[in-house]
């Protein structure tokens, strides 16, 4: 799905920034803010039917973040930091079970800068994820991972210390259109 | 077939507390944004077309209506991947949250349950039929579990996100973990479900 297909796929990220900016607006001009409020609704919608991807309202995204068109994706981080790739069959979510904070967003995952979430993964609590990790596909995460590790396996283990994924990050993928590039949050 | 399409409404519709419960516009927004109840209306459908063909007389209109309601399952596959066999058969007040990798297989599913996305229910051959899971009232299941095989799950189960099931379960248990660890045997799953009878 190429081509002429390409527009919905960065719906998900219209609807994003549609919602970033309303956030901004000055408060002297209500009826446009009405507009793109509703507007964000009806994308949100889109988002789902034709990328699968669910980007809620408390989500804050940095530059170049790239998903995978196949979709599946629920992100119900608090923060994804720049040059994050995001794979498919991915959830992250708060933890339902400890129910000492349910309401906000404070049960929620922070993903730090240059990660790599690999497929049918899982990220689920209050976890903090350092800067240029990898996470192996399968992986189901729950507790906090150090910074430039690699974990895999159910529940998630750290397999390699201080590995650079730099080059995972460079290689080029074409199918994966929908990019955070020309964003300035 | 009505009553437990209104059943699944109530489920989804519990989710949106809201004020004035008779705003016809809010159940509308609801139904828009509830895609696993979307699906469950259509494995509704489906349902009631397959018991009203059993009949000795059934009209034309019957055959056209179940092939529309195949098509609508197919779009449903598409647009959200959540493919409910219309050989299960699934009690009233059933919710499935979000959507995506919603995988339901041949099996038997009580009242008032509650499934999360990336779930997979998968039956198991057994002398060239297929056996599924069983489950009982009021079990919820997390987010990317797998439960394969002829497993039985007791009443008011709750099952950690991440687990694969493929042994038994007895009631009122809390398990997690890709071996189905125990971790709690008498756990009250009522606030996850978020039942409209407990709310008040």
């Amino acid at each position: 799905m190429t081509g002429k297909f390409r527009p919905c796929f960065s719906l998900g990220i219209q609807h994003m920034v549609i919602y970033q900016e309303t956030g901004n607006l000055p408060k002297k001009i209500p009826l446009l803010r009405h507009v793109l409020k509703s507007l964000t609704s009806v994308g949100g919608i889109l988002s789902i039917m034709f990328c699968r991807i669910y980007l809620p309202k408390y989500l804050r995204i940095g530059k170049n973040v790239k998903l995978s068109p196949q979709g599946n994706i629920l992100l119900g981080a608090r923060k994804i930091g720049d040059n994050c790739r995001i794979h498919s069959n991915v959830t992250i979510g708060r933890a339902m079970l400890d129910d000492k904070d349910t309401l906000g967003n404070r049960n929620n995952p922070v993903i730090g800068k240059n990660v790599i979430i690999g497929p049918d993964t899982l990220i689920f609590g209050n976890v903090f994820i350092g800067e240029g990790s990898t996470i192996l596909p399968g992986s189901i995460v729950s507790k906090n991972i150090p910074p430039h590790s690699v974990v895999s396996g159910n529940p998630a283990r750290i397999i390699r210390k201080n590995f650079d994924n730099s080059h995972l990050l460079a290689l080029p993928i074409h199918s994966w259109n929908i990019t955070t590039d020309n964003l300035d949050t | 077939m009505f009553d437990r399409v209104k059943a699944d409404f109530q489920r989804v519709y519990w989710n949106y507390p809201s004020k004035d419960p008779a705003n016809l516009l809010k159940k509308v927004w609801v139904v828009v944004n509830s895609q696993g109840f979307q699906a469950l209306a259509v494995y509704r459908l489906q349902r009631w077309c397959m018991e009203i063909a059993k009949r000795p007389k059934t009209g034309f209109f019957i055959g056209v209506l179940e092939k529309i309601a195949s098509v609508l399952q197919k779009i449903i596959l598409l647009l959200y991947d959540i493919n409910i066999s219309k050989k299960a058969d699934i009690g009233k007040g059933f919710c499935i949250h979000h959507f995506g990798g919603i995988h339901i297989g041949v099996c038997r599913i009580g009242e008032n349950c509650t499934i999360a996305q990336q779930v997979k229910i998968a039956p198991e051959r057994e002398n060239g039929d297929r056996v599924g899971v069983t489950m009982e009232d009021r079990v919820w299941i997390g987010g990317h579990c797998i439960i394969s095989g002829k497993v039985h799950i007791g009443k008011g189960c709750t099952i950690s996100s991440g687990s694969i099931i493929t042994k038994d379960i007895s009631p009122n248990h809390l398990v997690a973990g890709k071996k189905g660890r125990i971790l709690n045997k008498n756990f009250d799953n009522t606030k996850l479900h978020n039942l409209p009878d407990l709310q008040d």
